[in-house]
């Protein structure tokens, strides 16, 4: 067996391996083992996206999936570590052991979804991130936790139902969900494929978190432990994204493809205007993630440049928006409140943490350098260059809105005067804060040097 | 051969089935109904599979009756509080219930007429697109945790009588979504313990 021979066993090390160091739950040494984890995750994810790796048995893997695999599996270890932090004062309780049990058995699940060659079970797989991320919101069993996971639970569940339809009429028009062998067919555009991808863009649309079934997800987002918050928005979303622009690729049609933007579209204009009016740090964030989801659907659809587009920003805003929730965690733990208008003075008590959140809010709002502003520039420009005017000035002005809304909000938190002393997070969830803050910068620059520009 | 009037017949039970959901304001016996509905949905797989001499649909209405029809309904019911018959919820009248129920019938048939039909060629589906919508009037109209997960699983109920009247899924699949929405009820049966009833939170609001 030659290298490349050993690499095809690598979707297999990617997806077992969380799973195995699940049962660290019985384990004393558990942290390490999580850390172990993760860290195994990522080189694999690494080594699938330098080796070539046979392109489709069971598993895809494409140029599209192996670099979300990527981003999924280094916010997966970016979690763990500043959860390991975040709740060290739970000791070695149980509930602690069974919450970093559960991110592995989640993490799993969304590499499954994005790396499986079926539309079955990459339904299924959406469907089991929902399982197994659903309590990992309710870490301290709070009422509004558990409120939060219900809504989530049963608006997803019930929406993504609705995607399993898409499943049956892909299976009666082709005969196989094969994805691969579904790409390789040119098809004509007809109703049943209409009704596959009308179905899947409200299936996993509740996922996303597009408008209007977008209900559950501020709630969610607000309420999780803020390494789950990071794990749902930076990359839970995206494999809902990436989803359903696989079911679109198989079903497209003119018709499809006004209908995905209006969608896209509405959760853009719908969620900067929201954004305007939040009181609570998390649920600010969690408006934001709707925004760029819809940014990210967008692209995906326009295709060409839009492409290019809106995969640099499905990298550059998970590691922004981790950054992003991490900091605010931080912030929770000093000040033990999510209102924005009680704190302030971050940055003379956290200087740190003023650091990482002033860069996250500027990289999830598209500013320069961060991947996020190219994306969103390429997102923008192809919409332009389709000729789409109208939609393109909206985006822009959507997007100038949200980007003041979110920075002010940020800017009267860190330098708002306050006599109250905060301490500083610990080393490692600052730590944390500032790399994915880093690699959200990163992403620009492996954009350029890659020629990033000329995928799609 | 399918005889196509036994197959309606038993879609028409199952619809009696999502009616008596809807118009129960106690816990239990919408349960009951649930699994009533279940085993309704083995006995068409069962059929089915007899009729066409397919070994796996017959395999598959096993799977309902054991994972849906006994192991679901024994989670809800064991979830329930002290003095079991007597949880219910006053958030719908009976009258309301029956009358939206018959409403969400109607256009449910309507768009299967208008969207399936022309594309499917037969009626089959109607049956299985009406329990889909009563489902998710159940959690929109309830505020109740163990009526919210009826609606979910009658829902999911709708999806596998879809694919049995449109074209049956892999048996891999409809397996894995069978335990999937077990998993589901596992997880959520968790977050039922700690709280049944939901009401508007004014900081989950905005």
């Amino acid at each position: 067996m030659g290298v490349d021979g050993i690499m095809d066993i690598l979707p297999l090390v990617i997806l077992l391996t969380p799973i195995l160091f699940s049962l660290s739950y019985f384990v004393r040494r558990f942290r390490l083992l999580h850390l172990l984890s993760a860290s195994i995750t990522v080189v694999s994810a690494l080594l699938l996206n330098i080796y070539s790796v046979s392109e489709a048995s069971f598993f895809l893997i494409d140029s599209l999936n192996r670099i979300i695999v990527l981003t999924v599996a280094t916010v997966y270890l970016l979690s763990v570590t500043f959860g390991l932090g975040y709740h060290s004062r739970m000791g070695e309780s149980r509930n602690l052991k069974f919450h970093m049990s559960l991110i592995d058995l989640f993490a799993s699940s969304m590499l499954f979804s994005l790396m499986v060659n079926d539309f079955g079970l990459l339904w299924i797989g959406v469907e089991a991130t929902t399982v197994s991320s659903a309590l990992l919101l309710v870490i301290e069993m709070q009422p509004l936790d558990v409120e939060a996971a219900w809504r989530y639970v049963i608006i997803v569940s019930a929406g993504l139902t609705i995607g399993l339809i898409s499943v049956i009429m892909l299976y009666y028009v082709y005969g196989s969900l094969t994805i691969s062998t579904l790409l390789a067919i040119r098809h004509a555009s007809t109703i049943p494929l209409e009704i596959a991808a009308a179905t899947a863009l409200i299936g996993y649309g509740t996922k996303i978190g597009l408008v209007p079934m977008h209900t559950w997800l501020p709630d969610a987002h607000s309420r999780a432990p803020s390494e789950v918050s990071a794990m749902f928005s930076g990359v839970l979303l995206p494999v809902a994204v990436y989803a359903v622009f696989r079911v679109y690729q198989v079903t497209f049609s003119s018709k499809m493809e006004y209908l995905f933007l209006i969608f896209a579209l509405a959760t853009v204009v719908i969620s900067a205007f929201i954004l305007a009016s939040q009181r609570d740090l998390k649920r600010m964030f969690a408006y934001s993630t709707m925004e760029n989801m819809g940014m990210m659907v967008t692209g995906f659809i326009i295709g060409g440049a839009g492409f290019a587009g809106a995969l640099v920003l499905l990298v550059s805003h998970a590691f922004g928006k981790a950054g992003a929730f991490y900091s605010s965690g931080n912030i929770l733990e000093s000040y033990q409140t999510r209102e924005m208008s009680r704190i302030g003075n971050l940055k003379e008590n956290m200087p740190y943490t003023t650091v990482s959140l002033l860069f996250s809010s500027l990289s999830v709002t598209g500013s320069p350098p961060f991947g996020t502003f190219i994306g969103e520039f390429l997102i923008i420009l192809s919409l332009y260059m389709a000729g789409l005017y109208v939609l393109a000035v909206i985006i822009a002005i959507s997007l100038v809105i949200a980007f003041a809304s979110v920075n002010f909000k940020v800017a009267g938190m860190i330098f708002t005067p306050s006599d109250e002393k905060r301490s500083e997070a610990g080393i490692s969830q600052r730590a944390v804060a500032i790399a994915a803050v880093v690699l959200s910068a990163a992403v620009t620059i492996i954009f350029f040097i890659t020629g990033g520009y000329h995928i799609g | 051969m399918i005889d196509q009037e036994i197959v309606n017949f038993i879609g028409i039970l199952m619809l009696i089935s999502a009616l008596a959901v809807q118009i129960s304001s106690y816990i239990k016996p919408m349960i009951n109904s649930l699994l009533t509905q279940s085993i309704l949905l083995a006995i068409n797989a069962t059929y089915l599979g007899l009729a066409t001499s397919d070994a796996l649909l017959i395999l598959l209405a096993a799977l309902i009756v054991l994972l849906r029809g006994v192991l679901l309904t024994n989670i809800l019911s064991r979830r329930l509080p002290h003095g079991r018959r007597f949880v219910r919820e006053y958030s719908t009248g009976t009258g309301i219930a029956l009358l939206s129920s018959v409403v969400v019938f109607i256009i449910s048939f309507i768009i299967y007429r208008i969207v399936f039909l022309p594309v499917i060629g037969h009626p089959d589906g109607a049956i299985a697109l009406s329990l889909i919508t009563q489902g998710m009037l159940l959690i929109l109209t309830r505020r109740n945790s163990f009526a919210h997960f009826i609606g979910f699983v009658e829902e999911e109920n709708g999806i596998v009588l879809m694919s049995l009247s449109i074209i049956a899924l892999p048996l891999v699949i409809e397996i894995n979504i069978l335990l999937d929405v077990l998993a589901l009820v596992v997880a959520g049966a968790v977050l039922i313990q700690q709280k049944i009833e939901h009401e508007p939170e004014w900081e989950l609001m905005g």
